[in-house]
């Protein structure tokens, strides 16, 4: 662990400064989003955005290796596919119809096949494991910028709509007889949904983002009840499995986003445990 | 689209004109015509199926007819519930029971204005006085999901009354509470519908039938009995009677 330390300090080898970074930047997003889409049940939503960003990612190294155009980035055309597929989701999910589930499962394996065949006319190769399973190592201090950019965007919105989110997360029929907007909302939590998981994707890959998003949210869900201290909660248990998922990874030399995915397991495993001990303990002195 | 000024002096009526609705291949409603004034207290009774809770999402703006139209307090239900003038009180036993909120929290949504932006002071303000006068004040903190039935049930009447509505629409408040909060409940409808007028969804006949102004007789159609147009054992007949049978037989209306 103290190589990790001494690592992390040495100007070097800056890749694994930006990873922690880039873990301390998104994790309050991480946690905030991670628990509306917790307390909203929608963890299959944020599956099907998070799957649809690999064509996105595709296309974006399709232009830049076969046409020379490098205007996007894969971290902006993840971003794009993944707003693309939360409008989608958004208005699949609002008709609440037989053919909902449908329309979620086409959005999840469409972006992903569009994705694999932009990444097979690519010329060269490419490795599609950094963005199905993430390496938090490669990002560049330009994604950092990016991420923090979009981190700031996420966390503002949450903050300005923390009433209305939660109002209509907590009971949307009546958000929608007090007269809110609730479709936009709905649709608007979403895109946010959407945002995070590009966040994600840079972290932990698109195959592990839902773990790195509900997990915390839901080990902290043991010991909430409020919706602020589940964020909080969330927030800080995502900045820890980070950080620690990656000192792991660099110690015992594993990829990186397995190594933070573990992590997560293990603290909601622990979570779960605590709180049911607390539980019997309960039972037993009411007994 | 009229846009009537919503004013004090609003006739507290409701309205329904040559009203048709369905769901998806299940009619509910055809060609219904009512008017009638809320003062008081109003129970709605009738079979589950036969239209109570769509009758409420009409009168709600949550279901739009399919041919007519519904008036609450003279103008459109969704413009009217927007502005606060309809406060909805739904069932306790809808919710998530492991949702993350705090009582306070669950009561400030019933001041929700605006589509951004946190709660002013003046709705801290109020839904303070709120929980203090339905003796909330000390679970202010406390999880919603902690609270006994009838407990959940007063948080919600208090969400519906911060936002200071002419008309309380409740759906079966006392079901799946325990008898002595349900009385309780009661009591307090009670002394509210001096104030506000009080629509009370139910299927518990001997719910106030001392103090019930009108009863609306709701089975795939609608029919009103003014309390004035019956005695006292009229109405006992009326609910001990023919409403009896309800569950089986449907509503005996000719």
């Amino acid at each position: 662990m103290i190589e990790f330390f001494q690592a992390l300090a040495n100007p070097a080898v800056p890749f694994l400064l930006y990873a922690v970074l880039a873990g301390a930047l998104a994790a309050p997003a991480f946690g905030i989003i991670g628990s509306y889409v917790v307390v909203n049940r929608i963890s299959y939503l944020a599956g099907a955005i998070s799957h649809s960003v690999l064509a996105g990612i595709g296309l974006s190294l399709l232009l830049r290796h076969r046409f020379g155009i490098t205007v996007l980035t894969p971290f902006w055309g993840a971003f794009i596919a993944a707003i693309i597929s939360a409008l989608i989701v958004a208005w699949a999910s609002r008709k609440k119809t037989d053919r909902t589930d449908s329309v979620i499962s086409i959005v999840w394996s469409l972006g992903a096949a569009i994705g694999v065949i932009f990444l097979a006319w690519t010329p060269g190769f490419v490795d599609p494991m950094a963005y199905l399973f993430g390496n938090i190592l490669l990002l560049s201090p330009q994604d950092l910028i990016g991420m923090l950019i979009l981190d700031g965007v996420i966390l503002g919105t949450a903050l300005l709509f923390y009433p209305q989110f939660m109002a209509m997360s907590f009971d949307d029929e009546f958000a929608q007889v007090r007269g809110m907007p609730t479709d936009f909302h709905r649709t608007l939590l979403l895109v946010l949904t959407g945002a995070t998981v590009v966040l994600l994707v840079s972290t932990v890959g698109i195959v592990l983002v839902i773990t790195l998003l509900t997990l915390p949210a839901a080990a902290a869900g043991f010991f909430s009840r409020t919706l602020r201290s589940l964020m909080i909660g969330a927030s800080l248990i995502a900045l820890g499995v980070t950080f620690f998922g990656i000192a792991l990874s660099y110690v015992f030399d594993l990829p990186s986003g397995a190594g933070i995915v573990l992590c997560a397991i293990g603290v909601y495993s622990l979570a779960r445990a605590v709180h049911g001990i607390g539980v019997k303990l309960n039972l037993r002195s009411f007994a | 689209m009229e846009k009537a000024p919503i004013t004090d002096n609003h006739p507290t009526t409701l309205e329904l004109k040559n009203l048709s609705f369905s769901y998806p291949g299940v009619p509910v409603f055809q060609d219904i015509n009512l008017n009638v004034q809320l003062q008081g207290l109003s129970q709605v009774v009738g079979p589950n199926g036969g239209g109570k809770s769509t009758l409420a999402k009409l009168m709600l703006g949550l279901n739009d007819p399919q041919v007519g139209k519904v008036q609450v307090l003279g103008c459109e239900p969704a413009r009217a519930a927007g502005s606060g003038l309809i406060g909805y009180v739904p069932q306790h036993t809808l919710f998530d029971p492991h949702f993350p909120i705090r009582v306070v929290d669950v009561v400030l949504s019933g001041r929700l204005k605006r589509a951004w932006g946190p709660y002013s002071k003046e709705d801290r303000r109020i839904v303070q006085e709120t929980l203090e006068d339905l003796g909330l004040q000390n679970l202010a903190e406390r999880g919603f999901s902690a609270l006994s039935g009838g407990q959940r049930q007063r948080v919600l009447v208090a969400r519906a009354l911060v936002g200071q509505p002419k008309i309380l629409l409740l759906d079966e408040p006392t079901a799946n509470i325990d008898f002595e909060s349900a009385r309780n409940l009661e009591a307090y409808i009670r002394t509210l519908k001096d104030r506000i007028s009080v629509i009370l969804i139910t299927h518990d006949f001997d719910f106030l039938t001392s103090s019930v102004d009108r009863v609306i007789c709701v089975n795939r159609n609608i029919h009103l009995h003014e309390s004035g147009q019956l005695d006292a054992d009229g109405l006992r007949r009326l609910f001990s009677g023919h409403f009896h049978a309800l569950g089986e037989a449907g509503c005996q209306h000719d």
